[in-house]
């Protein structure tokens, strides 16, 4: 490699005053690429031949699966209070307050800051589209009315913060009607 | 092997330097323009209402009129000024036909005249930098053979038997730039100013990417290594470090770069193997974009005290190094498993704004500063104004990039945020709006700098030019001899030492011979560009995706088709995804991941690249009809601190059904399975399902007389992406709840 001595000049290469060295590579840049070049060999072998790649369709199921696996565990754990553990809630300031904060914040935009309805149904007449038993409200709420818009809030929301939502909802609708959408649904007593 | 004849009789040679000239003011003229829409969207992103409520000024109609502006107004003007200039001067020899010249030039500002008339209007194709209207395709596609016939040929009568490295570039820019236009352009017309792509979903996103990607490449970075490979030396006065470095680094990132597009589709519903090779393809990249680099850096050794004086020099240098760090970062982003946290966000457009700004951007001023004394005779007006436009520029690129880069790694991580309960810790999208305002603020603070330097160079060009008169302008004069013509045995045997052995330095005794014959040089560049493309998408159109048995995937109806078209026109892949990426906290956040056969009657795809707004993928059902109503007439009515500007004309404007057969037609030719019946009665379903739309939107909202309105469907449209899947049982996400 005598004819690459450092800052030699190419004899016959000059372009409108423009001349080249041929100073070797840098070696550095040499094994860069080198090693990219291996990585690439060893990683499409690995991937496609090798049989061990997962790949990204299998982590996700993967990943699901193990989700699915905690969620049954949670839901066992976190099983929804009964109504007369729902009333207890409900008699909770603290925890009206909490529900009142989510309800805010996630269905105002659709059923009004007061429950009055907006695309979605008021909440505070004493008309029920899914019922109006305290049950049959925690049951919209955690699975929602997908076909009209209605969030499935379960998984969105913490148990916790939905379980508060749905006691305040109950007492919203019991504190009397607001004037807003127009009724909908079927007329349930009391409210419940 | 002796080449030249000094009895070759001096000719005298005039270079055509009124076209760098106008190519030079077409550079500035449109560069300004392009980012001043630039600094216009990014306040769009800040405050809404600067979308102006009117549609040709909304932020989707807008976003391709910036991207198209600055890379086929801006950098390619800028590559055609370089172009025109070097290549008249490293060949010895005015170029081929000046009628071309010039028709290149007047053909390709009356396109760019063209696009900025017709994206604000609504016309285009709804793929990401390739939005130009087919009309408009086509005339890209003649001039841009034009240019091509003229440098060819430019090549053939050229009075320097070698071509130098930075021709080399061109060559690779101009036929990668015809191949990639062509083929990602094939389209079915419907109308003067609609057309379907031929290509479907998956496989249309693939090509539209391999057309992307390398649009990139051969418009925004092989054009700026040539510029880069004249301009340099010469403003430094030094020779190019290594000329053996230039021909690895050359045929390695011609070979290689081609193969890099999938990588803009990780995690999507394009086939693994093809990610695979996109991301070893990207890996391998590195190395030959940082050769171009090295060899810019290397041939500044022992310059350096120049480039504190030179400012033409501090902005190679600073180009360099920003092309240096975005093909460091390119690289690094096409890592699945980095891609994962930067797809999707504002990581990418920074990345993008380092390669735009630092590295077109700057190797252009440099080069029209060093220009402006060659080809209007008379010195730059103020050296300190062109230090100025330097760090002003240099700041508003590091306060553009630093806010986007802190802007997508905080929102990705954001959007992937899972609490031990399995919950998304910020299940809304909006919060993670809000967290990353005041990064959009800054970055339209660094935008503004850049922008200013612009205006800084622009006066200091003005001064500097005032007074020079038309008569001066003459072109520029040198003396050359046509070189002697050895006969191609003789040359090639000139590789053999007298055994008819190969001598020591072959290989490189190769190059060089191929150096001098330009027409071999460009079919053997061609071929390298082509490999790449062949072997990904040949398979891609031979297998169509199909779907699983029991699944049916219907195409659009009528009503469905307008309403798609309509959400094209809008724009709205500019901000919403459709593809839901195969990630756990993804498919918590939108539902089950997409898979290839749902977008198989997608022509176009519309998968986008960027989530400004939330992905729409699985958007059908999600909420009412009445929601989209409201959110598209006010989107802050149903979803506070939204940045969407509103489209209140949707909801009065009517829909246009006039070609609507025309629409089916045109896609049944290209494999949507219509039958007969549904193109002969089109109209009288689409009416039926518009009326039976229309009087439930009566019912639940009182929303009168809507039938015939544009924003019936669009929303059809929207409640029914997604739903072809639903009996897909791979597909379902936690349904033991």
């Amino acid at each position: 490699m005598n004819e690459s001595d450092d800052d030699k000049l190419m004899r016959d290469h000059e372009y409108d005053g423009i001349q080249e060295y041929d100073n070797n590579l840098p070696r550095w840049w040499v094994y860069k690429f080198l090693i990219t070049i291996a990585f690439a060999v060893v990683y499409m072998y690995w991937m496609q031949f090798s049989g061990s790649g997962k790949n990204i369709w299998d982590e996700y199921m993967t990943d699901r699966t193990a989700y699915e696996r905690d969620e049954m565990l949670r839901a066992a754990k976190n099983m929804r209070p009964s109504e007369e553990e729902f009333l207890a809630l409900a008699a909770d300031p603290l925890v009206l307050s909490s529900g009142e904060l989510v309800f805010k914040e996630r269905c105002a935009s659709c059923h009004g800051l007061k429950g009055e309805g907006i695309v979605g149904p008021n909440l505070t007449d004493h008309y029920w589209i899914h019922g109006g038993s305290l049950m049959e409200i925690a049951n919209v709420v955690e699975k929602g009315v997908p076909e009209k818009g209605m969030v499935p809030w379960k998984g969105i929301l913490k148990p916790d913060e939905i379980y508060a939502v749905i006691a305040y909802v109950h007492e919203l609708n019991k504190k009397g009607e607001v004037e807003g959408k127009a009724a909908e649904g079927e007329f349930v007593s009391g409210g419940k | 092997m002796k080449i030249e004849n000094s009895s070759a009789a001096l000719e005298t040679v005039k270079f055509d330097d009124w076209i760098a000239r106008a190519f030079l003011w077409a550079t500035m003229i449109w560069g300004l323009v392009g980012m001043l829409v630039g600094l216009l969207i990014a306040t769009q992103l800040i405050d809404w209402r600067l979308n102006f409520d009117l549609p040709w000024l909304t932020f989707g109609r807008l976003r391709p009129l910036h991207t198209n502006a600055v890379i086929f107004a801006f950098a390619a003007n800028s590559f055609f000024a370089a172009c025109y200039y070097s290549t008249q001067r490293l060949l010895k020899t005015r170029m081929y036909s000046d009628l071309m010249s010039r028709i290149h030039f007047w053909g390709w500002q009356l396109i760019i005249v063209a696009a900025a008339i017709s994206f604000p209007i609504g016309w285009t194709q709804g793929r990401e930098y390739a939005e130009l209207i087919w009309p408009i395709d086509m005339a890209v596609t003649i001039i841009w053979v034009i240019f091509t016939v003229n440098f060819l040929l430019t090549l053939w009568i050229r009075r320097e038997k070698h071509i130098y490295v930075a021709i080399w570039f061109y060559i690779a820019s101009i036929l990668a730039i015809a191949m990639l236009h062509v083929v990602n352009n094939i389209q079915l017309p419907v109308s003067w100013t609609l057309s379907y792509s031929v290509y479907a979903g998956a496989q249309d996103a693939l090509v539209q990417w391999w057309y992307g990607h390398n649009a990139v490449g051969f418009l925004l970075t092989t054009p700026f290594l040539g510029m880069m490979y004249y301009f340099l030396p010469k403003a430094a006065d030094r020779p190019i470090f290594s000329y053996r470095l230039s021909i690895i680094h050359f045929w390695a990132l011609v070979f290689i770069y081609i193969w890099a597009g999938p990588h803009h589709l990780y995690y999507s519903a394009l086939p693994e193997w093809l990610q695979s090779l996109g991301m070893v393809f990207s890996i391998m990249l590195w190395a030959p974009s940082w050769g171009g680099m090295l060899n810019g850096l290397y041939t500044l050794r022992g310059a350096w005290h120049k480039v504190r004086e030179e400012p033409i020099l501090k902005f190679f240098v600073a180009a360099v190094t920003a092309y240096g760090m975005s093909t460091f970062e390119g690289p690094l982003l096409s890592i699945k498993a980095v891609n994962k946290i930067s797809h999707f966000t504002d990581w990418t457009i920074a990345h993008v704004h380092v390669g735009a700004l630092g590295w077109v951007g700057f190797m252009t001023f440099g080069m029209i500063y060093y220009l402006i004394p060659k080809l209007w005779k008379r010195p730059i007006y103020s050296r300190s104004l062109a230090n100025a436009h330097f760090w002003i520029g240099l700041i508003g690129i590091l306060l553009y990039a630093v806010p986007l880069w802190i802007a997508g790694v905080t929102q990705a991580l954001m959007w992937l945020a899972m609490d031990d309960q399995g919950a998304l810790v910020y299940p809304d999208f909006m919060e993670t709006v809000k967290s990353i305002m005041p990064m959009y603020y800054l970055r339209a603070i660094g935008g503004s700098l850049f922008i200013i330097g612009v205006l800084i160079m622009l006066y200091n060009f003005l001064r500097s030019i005032a007074g020079v008169k038309c008569s001066e302008l003459v072109d520029t004069e040198i003396k050359a001899a046509h070189f002697s013509t050895v006969k191609p045995e003789d040359q090639i045997s000139e590789l053999f030492d007298k055994e008819g052995k190969p001598k020591a330095s072959f290989w490189k005794q190769v190059h060089r011979l191929i150096e001098g014959w330009p027409l071999v040089f460009s079919a053997i560049a061609l071929m390298a560009l082509m490999v790449g493309g062949l072997v990904q998408i040949v398979p891609m159109i031979l297998v169509q995706a199909s779907a699983p048995k029991d699944i049916i995937v219907r195409p659009y109806t009528g009503l469905e088709l307008l309403g798609r078209d309509i959400y094209i026109r809008e724009g709205c892949y500019n901000c919403h995804s459709q593809q839901v990426r195969p990630i756990l906290e993804e498919a918590k956040r939108y539902g089950p991941a997409s898979k290839a056969y749902e977008y198989m009657y997608d022509h176009p795809f519309q998968w986008g690249s960027k989530r400004t707004g939330p992905d729409l993928h699985r958007v059908g059902g999600k909420y009412p009809d009445l929601w989209h109503y409201r959110h598209l007439e006010d989107p802050r009515s149903v979803s506070a601190n939204s940045l969407m500007p509103p489209y209140p004309w949707l909801l009065t404007a009517n829909l246009d059904i006039s070609n609507l057969e025309t629409r089916l037609k045109v896609l049944k030719k290209l494999g949507v399975p219509y039958r007969d019946q549904d193109i002969e009665f089109a109209k009288e379903d689409l009416e039926k399902q518009a009326l039976e739309f229309s009087g439930r939107l009566n019912k639940d909202g009182g929303v009168k007389n809507s039938e015939k309105k544009e924003i019936v469907a669009l929303i059809v449209y929207l409640q029914r992406l997604g739903k072809d899947a639903q009996s897909d049982s791979v597909l379902k996400l936690g349904e033991s709840q």
